[in-house]
């Protein structure tokens, strides 16, 4: 990954291939994040021209370390209206980095409103207009680009809602099976590519091969015992593969901290009916598969293949926090209308946690009941079919609360909650309320802060700050988030010494560097010190880094819980 | 309530049951740690490998081998959670301060005779445990 592809979008769109100078040496998260920030103008609006979409496969991404397949897209958001990385699973930064390429980086806009399919071939890149898939959805869309650019390729597209630019839009990235299932979902991202006139970006490497590590045998050796540390765990290799991330959805409930009926509840009577248990017995019964991996190289396989009652292929398996959303936030207990929206938001193009977020304060509005996932559909269809109410929905919880006069918006910095409320979890609260990205729960997810030491060591033995804990783990989280690592590799690195060596030796073995726990957590710090930067320059304050007041207020049952975290405890997240 | 044992259910109705919770017996002074390994026919280790989330009452175990069971107690086992949250669930957690709001729910047992509880069983050990559960035999709501 030794240069930068950077595609200028106007009367006559160009692009130059460009040498990584001051990007050398990052990935994922870390380069998309400085391209922002060195870049992007923090008080342009998201999206006119002046905005950037970075999209940069991870530092690992395209060697045969394991699980090194995340892609990250960073921007302005239209929905927070402050910086954004989304990141996503699927073939695109496996192929992408193979093709050479650190990162792909549109800026300008959409001539006269058309829209473009970036072609990207070892040898030639071209820009074809996309009148053949504009108007199409995701399914539809990669269908055709499948038939013109072959099977060997991965794709990145948008669909109307993006073409639409609703700020819950999302880019959608090809699956091994060469479904639109994996969604850089967050922030709107799939408004801004559909603003720089991009409706989708073929990656084909044939004739490249894979990236190679400085020192083979250490890279082959470290590798080797990584991958039976992620066999080895419970979660990664037995809870994960047998159930995917619904696994969540019992235990999360258990503990009163599952949201219900847009977070007026902490628990959901019939979880049961939506459990990954008794999804990955559905799937099963059904023909289906409960255990997949979302790209090549994946030694986890979290995910698996919904199927319809008739054995037919609905969508991927939605995931804990689409489950969640479509289902108990909005009161609904139906697997099968929890997969077909699912199914709509992957096609639509939309976030899964915003657009569920978002009907459920509809319901609150009245414009739906609670439990009722028929009207649930008809709401996101109005979304696809892009009427005027579909566009209020399609622009997020935040708006819709607004539109109809709702208190009761989880959101943060514009972004809606996932799926843990923050009032019998705290610490997750003080994430939710202090990253730059907007509420999100995998800002603050690397849990291996005392092997990493980040930040500094935690006493087990001692009960620390919600503060501390959530700083070092966003600091972890936003190193992790640069590698192209899949965040589920936490789990063996935080229980398995012999886990975390193997994946310090593999990193080091592929670059041939000698990187230290410090050296991560300089990493961490430098993206998260950069996202702060330019959310102060866009206009944000402290007064941004808070959970909505109704969380201070409104007791949770089972716990009776508030969120009390002070402010001046917030303000001191970031105290480095 | 109706008692289920061995031969008188199915997979499918068993898996379900267990995930909303059915009533087992405990014995006089026992422990969270010692039922597990009575009920679930596994030594200290495989406890600590196989049953890393414990929540009484909706509130998490950080101590089983101290923690006694009273009769209405909602006692669930779960092995470990992935996510940030599934971490900070951890019996003994090096988060658990993350989780400090959370009550330990002793208002929140059920009312029921004799040295009863209700006993959850999700994910791994659903899955590994549940024909354990069905030779000790337990009992459901008749309503169920």
């Amino acid at each position: 990954m030794d240069k930068i592809l950077r595609v200028k979008m106007g009367s006559k769109p160009e692009y130059a291939v460009e040498e990584l100078g001051d990007y050398a040496g990052l990935g994922g998260r870390a380069l998309t994040t400085k391209v922002v920030y060195k870049e992007v103008p923090p008080l342009c609006h998201p999206l006119g021209p002046e905005n950037k979409l970075a999209i940069a496969p991870g530092m690992m991404s395209g060697s045969a370390a394991a699980i090194s397949g995340r892609i990250s897209v960073g921007c302005k958001s239209p929905l927070t209206g402050g910086i954004k990385e989304s990141n996503a699973g699927g073939q695109a930064a496996q192929v992408m980095a193979r093709l050479g390429y650190a990162a792909i980086i549109l800026e300008g806009e959409s001539p006269e409103g058309k829209l473009y399919t970036l072609v990207v071939k070892k040898d030639e890149i071209s820009l074809v207009e996309a009148s053949d898939i504009t108007g199409l959805n995701n399914y539809d869309a990669v269908e055709k680009l499948v038939a013109k650019y072959g099977d060997k390729a991965a794709y990145m597209s948008i669909g109307t809602a993006g073409e639409r630019k609703l700020a819950a839009s999302s880019i959608a990235c090809t699956d091994v099976e060469l479904r639109p299932t994996r969604h850089c979902g967050r922030g709107g991202v799939g408004a801004v590519m559909a603003s720089k006139g991009i409706k989708a970006v073929v990656l084909d490497d044939a004739g490249c091969s894979m990236r190679q590590p400085v020192n083979a045998d250490a890279f082959k050796a470290a590798n080797k015992l990584f991958v039976q540390g992620i066999k080895a765990h419970g979660v990664s290799g037995q809870g994960l593969p047998a159930y995917g991330t619904n696994v969540l959805s019992n235990v999360i409930n258990e503990a009163g901290g599952f949201p219900t009926n847009n977070f007026s509840k902490g628990q959901f009577p019939n979880v049961h009916k939506i459990s990954g248990e008794t999804q990955a017995e559905t799937e099963i019964a059904r023909g289906g598969k409960a255990t997949h991996g979302c790209h090549r190289g994946c030694v986890i396989q979290c995910s698996g293949t919904y199927v319809d009652k008739d054995g037919n292929y609905l969508t991927k398996q939605p995931e804990y926090e689409t489950v969640w959303a479509h289902g108990p936030n909005c009161g609904i207990d139906d697997l099968d209308a929890i997969a077909m929206m699912d199914r709509m938001d992957d096609d639509f193009g939309l976030d899964t946690i915003e657009m569920g977020a978002t009907i459920a304060v509809a319901m609150e509005a009245g414009l739906a009941k609670f439990g009722d996932a028929d009207a649930a559909i008809k709401l996101l269809q109005e979304v696809g079919d892009g009427t005027p109410l579909g566009r209020i929905l399609g622009s997020g919880a935040a708006v819709t609360a607004k539109t109809y006069g709702i208190e009761r918006a989880p959101v943060v910095k514009g972004q809606a909650m996932p799926a843990y409320d923050p009032r019998p979890i705290q610490g997750i609260g003080v994430t939710y309320a202090t990253t730059p990205q907007g509420a999100d729960h995998t800002a603050g997810y690397a849990i291996a802060t005392n092997i990493l030491k980040v930040g500094g060591f935690v006493d087990p033995l001692k009960p620390q700050g919600q503060v501390e804990l959530s700083r070092n783990l966003q600091i972890a989280t936003a190193a992790i988030d640069s590698t192209g690592m899949c965040l589920f590799i936490a789990f063996p690195i935080l229980d398995q010494p012999e886990t975390f060596n193997a994946f310090v030796d593999l990193i080091n073995a592929f670059f041939g560097l000698s990187m230290t726990a410090d050296d991560v957590t300089a990493l961490g710090k430098s993206v998260l010190t950069m996202e702060r930067d330019f959310n102060k320059a866009a206009g944000f304050t402290k007064e941004d880094d808070r959970l909505p007041m109704y969380f201070k207020r409104e007791k949770l049952e089972p716990h009776n819980a508030i969120f009390d975290v002070t402010d001046e405890e917030l303000d001191q997240v970031f105290n480095w | 309530m109706q008692r289920i044992e061995k031969g008188s259910c199915d997979g499918i109705f068993l898996s379900s049951v267990l995930q909303q919770g059915v009533f087992v017996e405990f014995l006089p002074g026992e422990t969270v740690a010692s039922f597990i390994r009575r009920v679930l026919s596994l030594d200290a280790e495989g406890v600590q490998r196989e049953v890393q989330t414990l929540i009484l009452n909706n509130g998490c175990v950080d101590d089983p081998e101290t923690t006694e069971l009273v009769s209405g107690d909602t006692l669930v086992l779960s092995g470990a959670m992935p996510g940030l949250v599934g971490a900070m669930l951890r019996s003994d957690s090096p988060i658990k301060a993350m989780r400090k709001s959370m009550s330990s729910g002793e208002d929140r047992r059920l009312v029921l005779e004799g040295r009863l509880l209700r006993l959850k069983l999700f994910n791994t050990v659903l899955s590994d445990h549940k024909n354990d559960l069905l030779k000790l035999g337990f009992f459901i709501e008749d309503e169920t």
